[in-house]
């Protein structure tokens, strides 16, 4: 892929693909970046990058968890990272971006990954499904199953405050 | 609806949600301009290493190929020519006259060996001291006999030669009578008189051929 392209791709998926990487496992900017990476390196060029970049970098995050490689830098990383930015995005969600991040963190591994896939990188029931090697139907169910409990956790909290854990 | 969602609870809840921007890294490394720098890296890295790589392979087993093409094509027919004669010779028939599928590899070392020593066992052969006390001259005598028939080969063997002066003492061996005076300058084909020549080869037993 051309130099140019590369940089448009990234400036429009990286921010997006990093989520999703994070809600899978860490390193996940290591894995980010590897996905990169091999995407200069592809041809022909995928026909859709984004999801090509998701199953790249879902692919390597499962592959070093299954090796136990970077464990040490995984380990290093810091654990409490907040996955959304505050500011005005917050404000006009009414949710807090910890509360959020804390939430997504106690769901089940698919339906976390469902949610985000589906949420903020924008990926159909059916790409998630070939992501994640399972049915559209499965993915669906995942994702609202995972809705359902994330909304009444935050049903249950009166007051999420808003902008107590602003970055 | 969405049809996305059973309730319209979980649809707002999930338009809330989606409202939130992805944080980027703090990571200064985690950029653009850094994924193109490792890309170029490594397109370069991969680049010279191809390169080297196909120059080494072609390196590697080429030349290994054409020196043993070309050791081929000459030794060849050297190679045709004495296996050729190594069939003839009497040696290689009387390893395979004394082959023995179960000593068979025992008695033509035995055979190569006594080849090697060559005069020392034609010493042997003809001393029959030599050949009781020796046991390798009981077992190779009898082949290396066999691959020296050649009393129609030689006029005399290299033994006969060797053993010439052996019985002779420096005062029986004939000497010439002639004497150099010392204004008789020597002439190299005069050296020798024609009976000091005869003398000499009637005592050693010699021929003389007359040109």
């Amino acid at each position: 892929m051309p130099p140019n392209e590369i940089a448009e791709t990234w400036n429009r998926c990286s921010t997006r693909l990093l989520l999703i990487a994070r809600s899978i496992g860490e390193p996940a900017e290591d894995a980010v970046q590897e996905a990169f990476l091999r995407l200069a390196r592809q041809s022909p060029t995928p026909d859709d990058p984004f999801a090509w970049l998701v199953t790249v970098t879902r692919n390597q995050l499962l592959q070093w968890r299954r090796s136990g490689d970077r464990r040490r830098r995984r380990e290093r990383r810091p654990q409490d990272q907040v996955w959304f930015d505050g500011g005005i995005r917050q404000v006009e969600s009414s949710l807090d971006a910890r509360q959020v991040t804390d939430a997504l963190k106690q769901l089940d591994d698919q339906q976390r990954q469902v949610i985000v896939m589906h949420l903020w990188g924008e990926l159909s029931f059916e790409q998630i499904a070939e992501v994640m090697s399972c049915s559209r139907s499965t993915a669906h169910r995942t994702f609202q199953s995972g809705i359902r409990i994330m909304r009444r956790r935050f049903d249950a909290t009166p007051n999420p405050v808003i902008g107590n854990h602003q970055q | 609806m969405n049809q996305d969602y059973d309730d319209m609870n979980d649809q707002r809840f999930a338009e809330r949600l989606k409202a939130l921007h992805p944080a980027g890294s703090s990571d200064e490394q985690f950029s653009a301009e850094s994924i193109l720098f490792r890309a170029g890296y490594e397109a370069g890295r991969d680049d010279v290493r191809l390169s080297l790589s196909t120059h080494a392979t072609s390196r590697r087993w080429m030349p290994v190929v054409a020196a043993s093409l070309l050791t081929a094509l000459v030794t060849l027919p050297t190679a045709y020519r004495v296996g050729r004669q190594s069939r003839s010779t009497p040696a290689l028939a009387v390893m395979e006259r004394q082959s023995d599928p179960d000593s068979g590899t025992d008695v033509a070392r035995e055979t190569l060996q006594s080849a090697s020593q060559g005069d020392e066992q034609e010493t042997n052969r003809r001393d029959p001291a030599h050949e009781r006390v020796s046991p390798i001259s009981k077992v190779a005598l009898p082949s290396f006999a066999q691959l020296w028939p050649a009393a129609d080969r030689f006029r005399f063997s290299r033994i006969e030669t060797l053993t010439a002066f052996h019985s002779r003492t420096p005062d029986s061996i004939p000497r010439s009578n002639w004497t150099a005076l010392e204004d008789d300058v020597p002439v190299p084909s005069e050296t020798i008189s024609v009976g000091d020549l005869d003398k000499v080869t009637a005592t050693l037993g010699f021929q003389v051929n007359q040109r």
